[in-house]
């Protein structure tokens, strides 16, 4: 173990930090209109206007306006509404939901938000009717509501609702340069290229916005210092960066941590966006915390502090969804993605102080923020998989573990440069990124391959309402052989790509249109240059994700097919087919032979998980022959986050024996749960022959372990090398669960007293006693890896 | 081609030497531990059995069997197994839907085996872990372990042997060449209680343990912890004289702790289970007692 890990390892909690925890837990979440009204007014006065226009300026208008706190004791200040976690209702977006919603808010079952009084009178009677037609929901809904209604138990077309997020911009240049340095950028951009289109005007709005909300913190602070002599030179000490920040770029550790915060604060409220990263901070802050160390204006302590008190500020951002929304994203995650470790542009280990004094802010606070996600690689040093795992048994779910192994050539796979794919980052919960040049559009949207393969198995009826719902190519009965199932199942998939890409394409467009994001613009590498906003391709990097859902179900679906139905013919089809338009109903007998006497995916059974790597490929391999709007491509993606359960619900029985409108296999490439009952290195083997390259958007493995395991420094050593057993089967991605069913059972019971407990959902944290029941029933139905007796 | 009867394959095994390990349990066994873990690897020959939690009561079972070995017992339609009748045929078992009926062993090649084995190769690489043949008694079947042990060998997996080594020599000699690591069971010094409890004489064993030693292959000796059984300072202090006297190279020694979970198993087989209801695991302060007991006699190396 180096020196300064083991330094790091036995830093203690600080009563600050755990002080600043518990206020922001208690305060209540309200949703916040403050902005809305400021936004509602600049629209107003804009009318006529370029819309990349308007948006700046309603935007710099709320950096000016918005009500602004600092609570004694922070270090790390700023955020977007003056309430903690309050759910930001954004016009611009779509209110169509709040509308018929809002008054549930205080008691829908995930996702809660009280609601000031006043608020409703003012939503109803001036914010609704005035946007009403003009959002992003109202145009996308025009366009395409009735094509995606169409086909929407297949294909969840996303983005329909709110800004792009899931996007890590380039802090290394806010840092390098701050806003006063960009701002001359633009300037200099548009005395060379001119403005036609009036884009450096936009930025430069925003920019000079993003500068005042700045001073204003300064100011207050020093208001306060006044007030509060308890804390009167730390308020002084806090003025004077985020007033200097105004002016220059960061040079200090706790400057560039605050110039951060105000980056991703501002980033919110232009997009209110699902995600916007901050990637490897570990890589980008090593410079400042260097030079503070070495001078001696900085120690580890010290450190930890600033770090943990900016990760409170990350859980103080959370992202108000519709009911449904919140059922497909349970737990407002906002996905502050912070990756440590990886490597090097040469190839050797990044890991760095900075790497461990985060896993010991996460072990401190184990608060769902950030999203905590660590690099391995072959490479990477036993001391770094150690403390990971050690973290990991604490039980918060973090940090997740990425593969340089795995990604880095997924990535190259998709034209990333070697340059940019060394350097990859995480957005969201597993989405994989370039630094500071992309927008990925991670999530286009989910297709749902066991629906597709319900209507193939019926002759495109769909077994939930009986509607007619996809190509009618025969029916499970007509199949005269697997391969004639297969070939049908290949053309019903085909289909359904063709209608959804257009989809797909127009709410791109329409973004482009609505949403324009000057600020974000910004920092996104090439939109400067190009003069082009980043919603209109403007990035160096321009994806789409698509969702191929959900490999496990289809494995475990068609082996059970092939086995008794094609193979030893002691099912006839058409039992089976009655069967599962039955649900079961009176086949108990049958349904236990789907489960028992076929083999699943997840048991390192070759030819089982074959069906399941089959038909990612074919995916794949159709998805890439399309180009997105903005001139990138497509690819595909391996994770639900928590949308199994809803994307089961719109699922008949299958033909693996699970029962209709129940949860598909959680995660995205694991196992269906249960029933990987091989133990976890059969369930990575299975894993590792899904080829990540086809996963280049993200991929997606929940794995759970029992506590005990971390108990002893011998049982820490065995989980970190199956972790390096994972590095070396080239899995892109996996996350591990630790506690007992007791534990959860015992938080349904007295939510009050864990209130703290957090548990990985999918490729995020969240609190359990804040997710819904069936949800809580799900996570504690997923296997559990027991201490080996 | 080498057949042998095993009754368990347990992948990612953490306590059964060192590293990630696969274990293979082979069965049947010379001696009657009361508080056997693994009852279903005593007897040498395969049974059939039947896992009431899985049974859905659909009685096909019953109507397959051609020997009318099967019956059903009201008013919970349990199953009854008479084995007078019962030859292994499997027609139920390949019948049964919910897989409630199965063998509590199956027959395989060594090279079957030893390939399932192989396959988590990447995981004994890593964590200088390997393959564990266990049982039962693995060298009840020596010419079948040396078999699986040289192939997994010859692929560059470590092996260890966990053994009670009440065995004829030869059987030790089958594998000696084969084995990185004798995991050796010892559990009573008192000779009596040997004889008594786990019905099989000491002496022997401890010949061949020491005819191990003598033959420089690396041994450590585990102790498992059962109340009322071994976990008495008499008899650990008793043991621990013993192997502080062996030579040339005193083993090592690690203590395992008492694991209630084979009560289970135990209810599983229709049988009852010899511990008291209320023993639960040893907290680490007492297994620290148990290991300075044994310190104190000499003995050098002791894990917990």
């Amino acid at each position: 173990m180096r020196e300064y890990v083991r330094e790091i390892e036995s830093l203690p909690k600080s009563h600050r930090i755990e002080r600043l925890k518990k206020d922001m837990l208690a305060e209540t979440r309200y949703v916040s209109m403050d902005q809305a009204r400021i936004i509602t007014r600049v629209y107003r006065e804009t009318e006529g206007e370029p819309v990349n226009i308007r948006r700046a300026k309603s935007l710099a208008a709320a950096l000016r306006e918005m009500p602004i706190r600092i609570d004694p004791g922070e270090l790390i200040v700023g955020n977007r509404t003056s309430g903690v976690r309050a759910g930001v209702v954004f016009p611009e977006g779509g209110i169509s939901w709040v509308n018929k919603e809002l008054e549930t808010l205080p008691s829908r079952p995930q996702d809660r938000f009280e609601v000031h009084s006043e608020d409703i009178p003012y939503f109803r009677n001036e914010l609704f009717p005035y946007w009403n037609g003009k959002t992003l929901e109202d145009a996308v809904n025009a366009e395409i509501g009735e094509q995606a209604a169409l086909i929407a138990r297949v294909v969840k077309i996303n983005q329909k609702d709110h800004a792009q997020g899931h996007i890590c911009p380039n802090v290394e240049k806010w840092l390098r340069m701050g806003p006063a340095g960009i701002l001359e950028e633009i300037r200099a951009a548009a005395a060379k290229n001119g403005d036609s289109n009036r884009f450096f005007e936009g930025v430069a709005l925003t920019l000079e916005g993003a500068m005042n909300f700045m001073g204003r913190y300064g100011k207050l602070a020093l208001e306060m210092a006044r007030e509060n002599p308890n804390f009167a030179d730390e308020l002084r000490d806090i003025s004077r960066i985020c007033s200097a920040l105004t002016t220059r770029p960061p040079e200090h550790f706790h400057e560039a941590l605050q110039a951060l915060w105000f980056l991703f604060v501002t980033l919110h409220m232009e997009s209110n966006a699902s995600s916007f990263s901050p990637g490897r901070m570990d890589q980008y802050l090593m410079p400042y915390f260097g030079r503070d160390i070495a001078r001696g204006a900085l120690d580890f302590p010290r450190a930890l502090e600033l770090i943990e008190a900016l990760w409170l500020k990350f859980n103080q951002i959370v992202y108000l969804r519709s009911t449904s929304g919140a059922r497909y994203f349970a737990g407002f995650p906002i996905g502050f993605n912070v990756a440590l470790g990886g490597q090097n542009a040469d190839g050797s280990d990044a890991s760095n102080p900075l790497s461990f004094l985060f896993l010991k802010a996460q072990e401190h606070l184990e608060l769902p923020q950030p999203n905590l996600s660590a690099r391995l690689f072959e490479h990477s040093p036993e001391d770094l998989l150690n403390v990971c795992s050690r973290v990991i048994g604490c039980g918060s779910g973090m940090p997740q573990i990425f593969n340089d192994e795995a990604v880095i050539p997924a990535l190259r796979g998709v034209g990333i440069a070697e340059s940019d794919a060394w350097n990859y980052t995480i957005v969201g919960c597993v989405e994989l990124t370039t630094s500071g040049n992309s927008l990925g559009w991670s999530d286009a949207a989910m297709f749902n391959l066991v629906k597709a393969l319900e209507l193939t198995l019926t002759g495109g009826i769909d077994l939930l309402d009986g509607s007619k719902s996809g190509l009618n190519l025969g029916t499970l009965e007509n199949y005269g052989s697997f391969e004639e199932l297969e070939e049908a199942f290949r053309k019903q998939i085909d289909h359904f790509i063709n209608l959804m890409i257009p989809l797909c394409h127009a709410v791109d467009r329409i973004h482009g249109e609505i949403v324009q994001s000057p600020f974000l613009s910004s920092v996104i590498d090439n939109c400067i240059d190009a003069g082009v906003d980043v919603t209109n391709g403007g990035a160096q990097y321009n994806l789409s994700g698509i969702q191929a859902i959900q490999p496990a179900n289809i494995a475990d679906s068609l082996a059970a097919l092939k086995t008794l139905v094609y193979d030893d013919r002691k099912v006839e089809a058409s039992v089976l087919l009655n069967a599962i338009r039955d649900n079961f109903e009176g086949q108990e007998i049958l349904r236990q032979r789907l489960l028992n006497k076929a083999a699943k995916y997840g048991n390192d059974v070759e030819w089982v998980d074959e069906l399941g790597h089959k038909w990612v490929r074919h995916f794949a391999k159709r998805l890439k022959e399309f180009s997105n709007r903005r001139g990138g491509p497509y690819h595909t993606g391996l994770y639900t986050v928590s949308a199994h359960v809803p994307m089961g619900q719109n699922v008949g029985a299958t033909p693996d024996g699970r029962h209709a409108r129940t949860p598909l296999a959680d995660g995205g490439i694991s196992a269906v749960y249960g029933r990987d009952n091989s133990g976890p290195t059969a369930l990575l083997r299975s894993v590792s022959r899904i080829d990540s390259a086809l996963g280049s958007n993200g991929t997606l493995l929940n794995m759970k372990f029992s506590p005990q395991l971390f108990k002893t420094e011998e049982g820490i050593r065995k989980f970190s090398a199956m972790l390096r057993a994972f590095v070396r089967l080239k899995i892109s991605h996996v996350q591990f669960n630790v506690f007992t069913e007791e534990d959860l059972r015992a938080a349904i019971e007295q939510p009050e007293k864990f209130r703290n407990l957090t548990v990985r959902v999918a490729g995020y944290t969240a609190y359990f006693t804040e997710l819904a029941g069936d949800l809580q029933e799900e996570i504690i139905a997923r296997t559990t890896y027991l201490e080996a007796l | 081609m080498i057949f042998g009867t095993i009754f368990d394959v347990k992948r990612f095994a953490l306590h059964d030497g060192d590293g990630l390990r696969t274990t293979l349990f082979l069965k049947g066994c010379p001696l009657h531990c009361p508080w056997c873990q693994n009852p279903e690897g005593i007897s040498p020959k395969i049974h059939l059995c039947w896992t009431p939690s899985r049974c859905i009561h659909c009685g096909i079972c019953v109507s397959v069997c051609p020997l009318g070995a099967l019956s059903r017992k009201e008013p919970q339609l349990d199953i009854r197994i008479d084995f007078r009748k019962c030859d292994n045929n499997g027609l139920c078992v390949e019948e049964c839907p919910s897989a409630a009926l199965s063998f509590d062993g199956r027959r395989v090649s060594a090279e079957e085996i030893a390939g399932e084995i192989l396959r988590d190769r990447d995981f004994f690489d890593v964590s200088e872990g390997g393959v564990t043949l266990s049982g039962g008694e693995p060298l009840m079947q020596p010419s079948f372990a040396a078999e699986v042990l040289r192939i997994c060998r010859e692929n560059g997996v470590h092996t260890a042997v966990e053994t009670t080594v009440s065995v004829p020599r030869s059987a030790i000699d089958a594998v000696i060449d084969y084995v990185d690591l004798f995991l050796v069971d010892h559990k009573f010094a008192d000779p009596e209680s040997h004889k008594n409890i786990l019905g099989a004489d000491r002496k022997p064993i401890r010949r061949n343990l020491e005819y191990l030693l003598s033959r420089d292959a690396r041994v450590r000796i585990r102790i498992a912890l059962i109340p009322e059984y071994t976990a008495t300072e008499d008899n650990l202090r008793g043991l621990g004289d013993y192997i502080r006297s062996l030579e040339p190279v005193q083993p090592s020694v690690e203590l395992l702790n008492f694991n209630p979970m084979a009560e289970n198993k135990y209810r599983l087989f229709g049988q009852s289970w010899p511990i008291s209801r209320d023993a639960g695991r040893f907290s680490p302060e007492e297994i620290d007692y148990f290991a300075d007991v044994l310190r104190k006699t000499g003995v050098e190396r002791v894990a917990t």
